[in-house]
């Protein structure tokens, strides 16, 4: 052999010591970064809630009550200091863990919050998984059977899916699945209108019947669950089948692929090697959709009388209830950093080109 | 080089199938290639100088169709009328394919040692992790890389070009195929290192005896590497022969036009002056 290369290349060297304390000064450089974009957040919002028409005082004195009733209330409220006050106020209660009451069920939103956003994250969790499953799934039927048959029916049931609207998909599955087929309950929530949610632990209500051991109650808890999943589930289906069938079908007519081929490599092989390549775009596909589906949710969470998040911050901004209003906005941009936090973890970890430097 | 045939390929032709209508790349393709020889393809990009050694890996895509009286891989098998499960077993065993770019060709998610393994396992030579570790490490050091072990825990993105482009040879040859095909290796790669690369992949082939199909668009290439040179146009091979005769004696109106093309040192200088 001729040649003999002349410079000895250095890789590696960084790699090591960028693993270990990529992660952790990613969490850290995030938090201060949460700290800053809540702040933002949670100001712009008070005061945005703050200027809107309308006065939280009225709605709940009523159409009857007299100009004293009112003012009263606004001085419970504390409506009546001025609007600085009550901001200083505010980010005061914040520091210490307060959010403050709900103007109208006069309850600590740390209470509500305790309780509602475990059903959401429950909804929404599940949801994406499904979502995520069947959607790759039917994507990754389409890129590897691309312009045939299987990849004509997967883009047709995609492209309904994608074009009902979810709280629409709602009622046609409530319609069908409990109201003509009898399969599912009745759309009356977590459980039955006659049954209690378990003992509380973590506010699953799958896992906290099962710890109970209330099997009975876990069955009813699941079954209340499946035609929420299956709405969210089957609309976002379809976006992921779109995404998965354009990165996946991209990976399979790689040139990548094509080497993997002329060293023999089997076919199934191949769509590993594809898969692994897209696992990073589909990770982080089901991390914004499932951001973006805390509360973005709402009207599904209306249509089954899902008693989440969604329902309850929608009932707050439509009555000016700003707390309400701050804690979901707080919530809300809270979960959604950390998810795209841990995201970016994820990803790292996945796909060895990614460096948190 | 001997007389002993390598591959045989008769009256090959690639059908595409595209929404336009049905495109033929490549019609009534004949080569032969021998032991110990290395054959030049050449001709201009579009010609179907690739298409034509994809298309006896059958490495295109599931639209197109390759029709041959016969693709021998001598003593091995009838690639024109082998099932998909032959060709798998005689591409990397047998046939081994070394394409350009060479960070389009290996895997960026997996390590290099693991893309070692992947091929050990799909061949079934039964080695294990460790034994294919050990493998990849001489076939590294084959190849030319001074830091084999470094290499081999590492991933494809961390890698010079040139460096790269040895892995793909390494894993290419693993299993120590009689025939090699190289897609314009060096394409894309500094000029120094280009060299560096095709002396590696020739002394390869001559030391142990193999054979190469070398397709490239680059003259200089085919003149200084090949014995027999093969000039395609048009999706047809429009001459071939030994190396010298084609370069110095061209027969065909195209072959002339593209020897007479390659730009030269002395008819610069007299544009300069």
């Amino acid at each position: 052999m001729a040649s003999s290369p002349t410079a000895v290349i250095s890789i590696g060297s960084k790699a090591p010591i960028k693993k270990a304390s990529g992660p952790l000064r990613l969490v850290l450089t995030r938090l201060g970064f949460l700290v800053s974009a809540l702040f933002i957040v949670v100001t712009l919002s008070f005061f945005l809630v703050s200027v809107t028409p309308g006065d939280p005082a009225q709605l709940i004195a009523g159409p009857m009550a007299t100009a004293e009733q009112i003012t009263q209330i606004r001085a419970d409220l504390g409506l009546d200091e001025p609007i600085l006050t009550r901001y200083v106020d505010y980010l005061g209660g914040l520091v210490q863990g307060d959010l403050g009451n709900s103007y109208f069920s006069k309850r600590p939103i740390v209470d509500e919050l305790v309780e509602k956003l475990p059903a959401t994250l429950e909804l929404v969790l599940l949801s994406v998984l499904f979502a995520t499953v069947v959607g790759v799934a039917a994507g990754a039927v389409g890129a590897y059977f691309k312009g045939r048959l299987p990849d004509k029916v997967s883009r047709f049931v995609t492209g309904v899916f994608q074009a009902i609207p979810d709280f629409f998909l709602g009622l046609i599955l409530i319609y069908v699945v409990f109201f003509l087929l009898g399969l599912a309950p009745a759309p009356s929530g977590r459980v039955g209108l006659v049954e209690t949610g378990p003992g509380r632990v973590t506010g699953s209500y799958l896992i906290d019947s099962l710890l109970a051991g209330d099997f009975a109650l876990f069955v009813s808890a699941a079954h209340h669950l499946m035609l929420p999943v299956l709405t969210l589930g089957l609309v976002y289906a379809a976006y992921f089948a779109k995404t998965a069938r354009s990165t996946i079908g991209k990976a399979l007519n790689s040139q990548q692929a094509q080497f993997a081929r002329a060293m023999g490599l089997p076919e199934r092989t191949v769509v590993r090697y594809a898969f692994a390549e897209s696992r990073t775009t589909i990770v982080t596909y089901a991390g914004v959709i499932f951001a973006s589906l805390l509360g973005g949710e709402a009207i599904v969470e209306r249509v089954f009388a899902w008693n989440g998040i969604g329902t309850w911050s929608l009932q707050g901004i439509t009555k000016l209830d700003l707390p309400v209003v701050q804690g979901m906005v707080l919530v809300a941009g809270a979960i959604t950093l950390i998810v795209y936090t841990l995201l970016d973890i994820i990803v790292g970890l996945l796909d060895p080109r990614i460096s948190h430097a | 080089m001997s007389d002993e045939l390598v591959l045989d390929v008769r009256n090959l032709a690639v059908t595409i199938d595209t929404p336009d209508g049905v495109v033929n790349p490549v019609r009534g393709i004949d080569l032969q290639v021998h032991r110990g020889e290395i054959v030049g393809i050449m001709g201009e990009s579009g010609c179907g100088k690739s298409t034509t050694v994809k298309g006896i890996l059958r490495l295109l895509g599931p639209n197109s169709h390759v029709t041959a009286d016969t693709i021998n891989l001598v003593g091995k098998a009838d690639l024109a009328h082998a099932s998909k499960k032959v060709m798998e077993s005689i591409r990397g065993r047998h046939i081994g394919f070394v394409a350009q770019n060479p960070f389009g060709s290996l895997n960026p998610i997996y390590s290099i040692e693991r893309q070692f393994y992947e091929v050990q396992k799909a061949h079934k030579t039964g080695a294990k992790k460790a034994e294919s570790r050990e493998i990849a490490l001489s076939m590294l050091k084959g190849v030319g890389i001074v830091a084999p072990e470094r290499v081999l825990s590492g991933y494809a993105h961390q890698l010079s070009g040139g460096m790269a482009q040895r892995v793909v040879i390494a894993l290419a040859t693993t299993l120590g195929p009689e025939l090699l095909f190289a897609d314009e290796p060096t394409t894309g790669l500094d000029a120094t290192v280009q060299a560096q690369i095709l002396d590696l992949i020739s002394g390869l082939v001559r030391t142990e005896n193999r054979s190469m199909v070398l397709v490239t668009h680059d003259l200089g290439v085919i003149a200084q590497y090949c014995q027999r040179a093969v000039v395609m146009y048009q999706g047809e091979i429009v001459e071939s022969g030994d190396v010298m005769q084609v370069m110095v004696n061209p027969q065909h109106e195209y072959t002339k036009k593209l020897i007479g093309s390659v730009p030269k040192a002395e008819g610069r200088l007299n544009v300069a002056r």
